[in-house]
Parts: structure tokens; sequence; C-alpha cells
């Protein structure tokens, strides 16, 4: 699958527009507010794209989202990728 | 007298092992904080402002929302001193326009307030007289220590072994009635914030009055999601302290979390604003657990048609909707059993708080009959700080029934009408409202009317000039784009409005700007549709 740490971290910077220095994996990304809920939506499309999976409203949560650590944990416990 | 500690000492004598706050570290992980606990923090920041701060400073607290920031944002008004929450969210040039006044010497700040500040230095050469009192310095990552160094090159840094030594508050403080408790930053529609200051007292009859008003007792457990920054949610955590019930702090606005968080924690009652429920409804997201018995619609109304959906989110839920502003809290609210009959109202003067609507030249409106809206008393604001002018926004009160009872008239700048039954009605911003055409109309009007169309989710209405320079309508909206097209929509609002209050250009979008309360950014939207006006 095409979604990894470095994928992220780019998609995250080059279309999001964060800031690399302060961003490592357990950064918070909603609940610090780096992240509104536009760029939130931008971010799942790009994840279930990439990933080829959909999110269900169930699982918007900021326990599976709000860093990138946990996103790769989430994905990994999704699908064996 | 010193409200506010009475009634601490109050809740830790009854209740010294009961939750008091519930809230994360930061990294998810939800930990319980009693009241006994809790006092013990506030005393500690209170020892602590008596000694290192003066009085009469104002004091911002840059915090992230948690046990922490609720201990500091208390314990600097028990110290008498006056208090400015800062919402964490906020970005550095906002956070600078609040600290780098002169009558803040000390901030309040932790390790996520540190790393907001960390470019400060390349937006000012100026040498910052502030010190920041770092709270847990000794808790942060090394990565914070090249932060830090750079900031203290500029401003003082004290950090956290220098703190807190001493917990010993001696309570001889004193609070005089007009004595500011707290100043919250509310951002102007110029840009600039403003500070509006409010007094210890005022603030503490808010609390107890909200008390009375949501019937809560000791049992209730209150979710928390709006910020202390904003009076809504400031007064959700006072008044949660005064009757010993259980804050429970959500770091997310996702509907999901916020519907497990309250499960967990058998929230009885939550405080949202239009954005949340929407969210809610629109994801098809309902409450999972029986203990939740009471919502507010705050700082915002929705539409008829979503109003209507939101009993529906639990079991007998009860539906307060409030209405107010920074500088007048609570004007009116709309109880549960008012919500059916009455929906399109925000209801009737909240506590002592007495409200009225004012013809141009002064005098009482009829019933029925529209004006700016006026409010008296409870939840007034003392002014704005600094040598900001408010002669228009708090005046003397000339009214003679009423002026010697209340010698302040906060002016709202809200246009409404009151019914026969006294229920009050709103229109709009006046300085939203526009002439188009030579007819006056409010967008809040168009709005409604587009929000009864199926298939939108979601309107925003601004009033620009075209190339012409003539007054022209702009609707941004978020719709279902499968079911429903532009040509589809300005048929259906042509039959329910005039031609002259159908928007002149629509755009459909998934997005709208929006302040920190999820408001939407009418000044970036009157932006977005002067490019699309030059466009066409």
């Amino acid at each position: 699958m095409s979604l990894n740490k470095e994928s992220l971290y780019v998609f995250l910077q080059d279309n999001l527009g964060l800031d690399p220095s302060v961003l490592n994996e357990e950064t918070a990304l909603f609940s610090s507010g780096l992240i509104d809920s536009f760029s939130m939506v931008e971010l799942l499309t790009h994840i279930e794209d990439k990933a080829a999976i959909k999110i269900g409203q169930e699982d918007i949560t900021l326990d599976n989202l709000d860093s990138i650590s946990r996103i790769l944990s989430y994905l990994e416990n999704r699908v064996g990728c | 007298m010193n409200g506010l500690y009475d009634f601490l000492n109050n809740s830790v004598t009854k209740f010294p092992d009961k939750a008091a706050i519930i809230s994360t570290d930061g990294s998810g992980n939800y930990a319980t904080t009693t009241y006994s606990e809790l006092v013990e923090k506030v005393d500690r920041y209170a020892a602590y402002c008596q000694k290192n701060m003066n009085e009469g400073e104002l004091v911002p607290v840059l915090m992230r929302r948690g046990v922490e920031m609720v201990a500091a944002v208390l314990g600097v008004m028990v110290a008498g001193r006056c208090v400015a929450p800062l919402n964490n969210k906020l970005k550095l040039p906002q956070v600078m326009q609040v600290i780098n006044r002169d009558v803040v010497c000390d901030v309040l700040i932790d390790s996520a307030g540190v790393l907001t500040l960390r470019n400060a230095r390349e937006l000012s050469n100026k040498h910052f007289s502030c010190a920041l009192h770092w709270i847990d310095s000794s808790k942060a990552e090394s990565i914070h220590n090249s932060v830090s160094n750079t900031l203290a090159s500029f401003m003082r840094i004290i950090r956290d072994k220098d703190l807190f030594r001493d917990k010993s508050f001696r309570r001889t403080i004193s609070v005089g009635e007009k004595n500011p408790g707290a100043c919250l930053f509310t951002s102007g529609s110029t840009g600039v914030p403003k500070g509006v200051l409010i007094s210890q007292n005022d603030l503490m009859a808010r609390a107890e009055t909200e008390v009375e008003w949501y019937e809560l007792t000791s049992e209730d457990a209150l979710l928390n999601i709006l910020p202390f920054s904003f009076d809504v949610g400031f007064n959700q955590l006072l008044s949660t302290v005064i009757s010993g019930a259980t804050l429970v702090i959500s770091d997310s606005w996702l509907a999901t979390d916020i519907v497990n968080l309250a499960a967990e924690h058998k929230v009885t009652g939550v405080s949202g604003v239009p954005a949340i429920w929407r969210n809610l409804i629109q994801t098809n997201t309902k409450f999972k657990h029986p203990e939740i018995r009471f919502i507010t619609v705050s700082g915002g109304d929705l539409p008829s048609s979503q109003l209507r959906k939101l009993p529906a989110l639990a079991n007998k839920l009860k539906i307060f909707k409030t209405y107010g502003q920074t500088e007048a809290f609570r004007i009116t609210s709309l109880k549960p059993e008012e919500f059916f009959n009455k929906m399109g109202s925000v209801g009737r003067a909240f506590g002592k708080g007495r409200f009225l609507v004012l013809r141009e030249d002064g005098a009482l409106a009829e019933a029925n009959e529209t004006g700016e809206v006026v409010h008296m008393g409870l939840g007034t604001m003392l002014g704005y700080i600094g040598e900001l002018e408010c002669q228009d926004k708090l005046r003397k009160n000339l009214l003679p029934e009423f002026s010697e009872s209340y010698p302040h008239i906060l002016f709202t700048g809200d246009i409404g009408y009151i019914d026969e039954d006294g229920f009050l009605f709103l229109k709009g911003r006046k300085d939203s409202m526009l002439k188009v055409q030579g007819n006056r109309i409010y967008p809040s009007e168009v709005v409604a009317q587009i929000m009864n169309v199926e298939f939108i989710q979601q309107a925003e209405v601004v009033g620009i000039k075209d190339k012409n320079g003539e007054t022209v309508l702009v609707a941004f909206v978020r719709a279902d784009t499968n079911m429903l097209n532009e040509r589809q929509l300005r048929v259906r609002l042509g039959e329910k409005l005039p031609s002259y209050m159908v928007p002149k250009f629509i755009k459909f979008c998934q997005y709208f700007p929006s302040t920190k309360t999820g408001k939407a950014d009418l000044y970036q939207l009157k932006i977005d549709a002067k490019e699309l006006a030059q466009a066409t």
C-alpha cells in the first residue's frame, strides 16, 4: 500500500502546510488545532484514496487519527498491511 | 468577600473525594482530579500569584485545556488578579496582541503555550518585558529546550523548579464589587481582539444563575468542549465548581469522540455551538447513554430544519437555546418546555438580566416591532481593556424606568423584535444590514430560506459591492450536489423570496472558513465573494 510514514509527512507539509520543525510522529494534529475540520476532511480523503479503504464514521476519533503514529496504527489494525 | 474561594471551600468540604475535573494530559489518557486535589492546586497557584504578581495586573493563561489550566485560572481569580484565559489554538500574532499590552507583566504558560510562542522573535524586535512562568518545563521534552533558549533571550522565563514551593495562600484577599475577575478577548470585526472586562461578582452571579437555570447539582457531569476563553465555556467551568459537579474536558470536537466520552463518564449535560450540533446531525451520530439530560445551543443559532432534529439525539433530551455576546453574557435563553412552540426565538431574559428592543430614537419598540436589542444587569461587562472607548456599546442608561436599578445599558448591535408573549426573535446584526435595490435586508433571513431547501447542509450570505458599485448578495452553499444544482436552488428560492433577496451569485463549496468558535468567518467570505464577483 502506498501510505506510509514518509508519504504522510509529505502530505501534511505540502498539502496542509504544516511546519516541519514541529511535526513528528507523535505531534497532536487535531486536538492541538494544527489541523482544522476542513483540513481533516482533506486528510481523510487522502488516507482513503491512498490506502484504498473507506473510513466509517465510528472510526473518526482522535484515538485513531490524532497523530501520524496513530494513523499508521489504525491502518495496520484494519488490514494487515 | 471572596465569592469564588468560599464556593470552592464549600465544594471541597462537602465533596472532597468527588471527581471535579476529568481531563487528559495531552496524550489521550484521561485522569480524574478530585475536589480536594483541585483546591490544593488552586491554593498553590493563588499563593504564587499573591507573591509574584501585582494587584491590578492582567494575567494571561496560555495552556492546554486541562486540569492545570483550570487550577491556574481559578488560582489567579482567587488571588484577586484579573485572569485572561487564552484559547490555546490561537496563532502567534493573536497571542502577542494580548501579552504585549502594558497591563500584562506575567503570563502563566505550559509547554504547549511555549511552542506557540516559538517564533515570537521574528514577529517583533521589541524586548518583551513580561515574564513567562513556565509551569511544566521539567516535564518538557528536549525539543523544547532549544525553543526556550531562544525565547529566554528576549523574554524572562521562570521555570517550574522555582514555582510552587509554597502553597500557603493567605486568605486576605477581599475582592471589591467592581474588581475585574476576568478579561475575555473577543475577535472584533476589525480583526484586532478587544478585551472584555468582567467583574468577579458578575462572574459568580452568572455561574449561580446557570446552576439554577440548568438545575445543576453535584450529581451532574458536564462535557466541556468549548474553550475557557469563550464566555460559555468559562461559565460552564465556574458553574461546575460551585455546584460540586464534575467537568469532563474533551480534547475533541469529533462527533464520535463526543458521544463516546459522554457515555464513558455518564455525562448529563453538554454545552455546544451550532457547528458541533450540525456535525452530529449530519453524521447521524446520537448519544449512547441514558444519563444525558440536556444540551445547550449557544454562540449562534441553527435553522429550524436542524433544530427539529436535536431531540432525536437522546431520549427525553432537554434543549436550551442561549443568546448573548461577550459584552453581555447571556441576554436570553429559551427553555426546553418553550422549544417546540417558540423554536425560532432565542427566548426570554436569563435570570435577573433585562433586555429591551429600542427604536432608533431610543424609545421602546412595541410588540413585534423591529429595533436594536439592548441589555441591562446580569452579564453586562465592566468595559473594554486598554484605552478602548466603549461609549457606543455601553452607555449611561437614560431610560427613566430603568436607570435607577441599571445605571448602564449595553447596545448589542443586534436587530430583533419581541413578540406578544415576550419572546425575542433576532433578525441579524445591525452592521450586516444591507440595502439591495433600495430594500433593507438581513443576510441571515436569506440564509434561513436557503437552509429550508432540501439537500442544503450549510449556507452563508454576504453582501458586497459589484463592478458597478451596487450591493449584491453572494451565497456560499454546502449541499448534496448530486441532488441539487444552482439552477434548482434558484427556482426554490424564487418561490419563497422576492427577487432582490435571491443572491446574485451562488457558490457551491465543501468548506467554510471559520472562527475559533466554529462561526463562519464572514470577513474571509467577503474577500472570497469579491473575487467571485470580479471573476464573473
